[in-house]
């Protein structure tokens, strides 16, 4: 390489430095607010809204934080059965969350049982914003018996 | 030098920089790495700075990201073409990408390899005489190799380690260029097509198919080694499709983008900047809209 190529090649190390950012980028020139971060549209609660309808088992839904978009989001969900009296699952109770416009899901939510039929569950990570589905999937023996949704938008 | 050293960048731009998008997805188009000069060989690197500005949904309505989250993507890339005969060539890219996202309480950054695109061309209408309209066509195939982790493999909560696609994916098609005076044209596009993957979680991904068009217009003022240009670019993915526990089958989406570029040539060498806009013609679909800056530097080997 003669001196003329390694100066080329310094030019260009130097212009570059300049798009080394960190992270950073002129087209965002705010930094992330507080309080910017909250449901736009969609329901607050899903109370009495999602029924497993074989089982007979309402899931009530109270988010504890958020929905946030990027921030983790939590929820305590209360299992009851069609007499209103909390319950626990004879299976597994598992939750997604789907993103169905872009067909990719989210980092895997964590559900910690509270008491009788009372969850909470964390790690709810929405990536973006847009549509999501947040699916209540019960299975017995490892097998999906049955599945209910709800879809907000962020 | 003449005026297909400066088609030659900007392909060779055009060609890496299409391989971002959010890191939420990966993807995004590409096109090949192309000789279009009398050279023998041209290797190039480049460094890109995209954010995520905006987004279409999926009934095409653009609004901005929310204040709260930020993401930026940078993107450096080794790029390289070789002629093998007189009429065949193949190229490589190779992407490192270093993710971003950042809200009011947490920041999350991730880097790695990205897909490697291996091309092959063929000069199907070689320019032997001067013509005003016969323009120059070449046919090329890609091939994307997913190195890069995928949305689908991710483990990180705000998904920064998405650096690819997560499938193969092979791309036919078509380049014309046409240079008259100080002016040229290029005319490029192509047919996408991804292999299904089954994934770790046992779902199995159908991803969709698609093309991307674009077309450029150059100037090169006389008796400079400036070049100046303006080109559009169009890209189609149609619907994909999960089966697992959850079965979904999402919507198509596509993007337009406007892409601003000046090259300076010298001594062998080739210095780009390029500003990109996928928010300029306001016609999107169900996808993350970026703004991005580059530059590269080129050096060309000839025959």
């Amino acid at each position: 390489m003669n001196s003329a190529n390694i100066i080329n090649f310094f030019l260009f190390i130097i212009l570059a430095t300049f798009l080394i950012s960190c992270g950073k980028s002129p087209f965002l020139k705010t930094t992330p607010k507080a309080g910017t971060n909250s449901l736009q549209s969609g329901r607050e609660t899903i109370h009495d809204e999602i029924y497993l309808k074989k089982h007979q088992i309402n899931i009530s839904s109270f988010w504890r934080e958020g929905p946030f978009i990027g921030d983790e989001s939590k929820l305590l969900i209360i299992l009851t059965n069609n007499q209103k009296v909390p319950i626990d699952t004879n299976g597994e109770l598992k939750i997604k969350l789907w993103m169905p416009d872009m067909n990719h899901g989210s980092y895997p939510v964590t559900i910690e049982r509270v008491g009788i039929g009372i969850y909470e569950v964390k790690d709810l990570y929405f990536t973006m914003e847009g549509f999501w589905n947040i699916h209540f999937e019960l299975f017995i023996n490892e097998q999906l018996v049955e599945e209910a949704k709800w879809g907000i938008t962020l | 030098m003449g005026n297909y050293s400066l088609v030659s960048v900007l392909l060779l731009i055009l060609s890496q920089k299409l391989v971002m998008a959010g890191s939420c997805c990966g993807g995004g188009a590409s096109l090949p790495s192309l000789i279009f000069g009398d050279y023998q060989a041209q290797i190039g690197i480049s460094a890109t700075n995209l954010a995520v500005t905006h987004s279409a949904n999926a009934s095409g309505a653009i609004s901005e990201v929310s204040a709260n989250q930020h993401e930026v993507n940078e993107v450096y890339s080794l790029l390289a073409s070789y002629q093998l005969l007189s009429k065949w060539q193949m190229g490589l890219v190779i992407p490192y990408k270093y993710n971003t996202k950042e809200t009011f309480s947490k920041k999350e950054q991730s880097g790695g390899l990205g897909d490697i695109k291996i091309s092959a061309a063929y000069e199907f209408l070689p320019e032997m005489n001067f013509s005003y309209y016969k323009p120059r066509g070449f046919i090329f195939l890609e091939e994307s190799i997913p190195t890069g982790y995928s949305s689908y493999e991710s483990r990180k909560t705000m998904r920064t380690d998405s650096f690819g696609k997560g499938f193969y994916s092979t791309s036919l098609g078509v380049a014309l260029t046409k240079n008259i005076s100080n002016f040229d044209i290029i005319v490029m596009g192509d047919y996408n097509y991804n292999l299904k993957r089954k994934f770790s979680d046992s779902s199995e991904v159908h991803p969709g198919n698609g093309f991307t068009s674009l077309i450029s217009f150059g100037y090169t003022p006389t008796q400079t080694s400036f070049h100046f240009g303006v080109g559009a670019l169009y890209s189609y993915e149609s619907s994909a499709s999960v089966k697992g526990d959850i079965t979904s089958v999402s919507n198509s989406k596509y993007t337009t983008e406007l892409n601003l570029y000046s090259s300076y040539l010298f001594n062998g060498f080739s210095l780009m900047g390029q500003y990109s806009d996928q928010t300029f013609w306001g016609q999107s679909k169900n996808s993350f809209l970026t703004k991005s800056l580059q530059i590269s530097l080129m050096k060309f080997f000839d025959l």
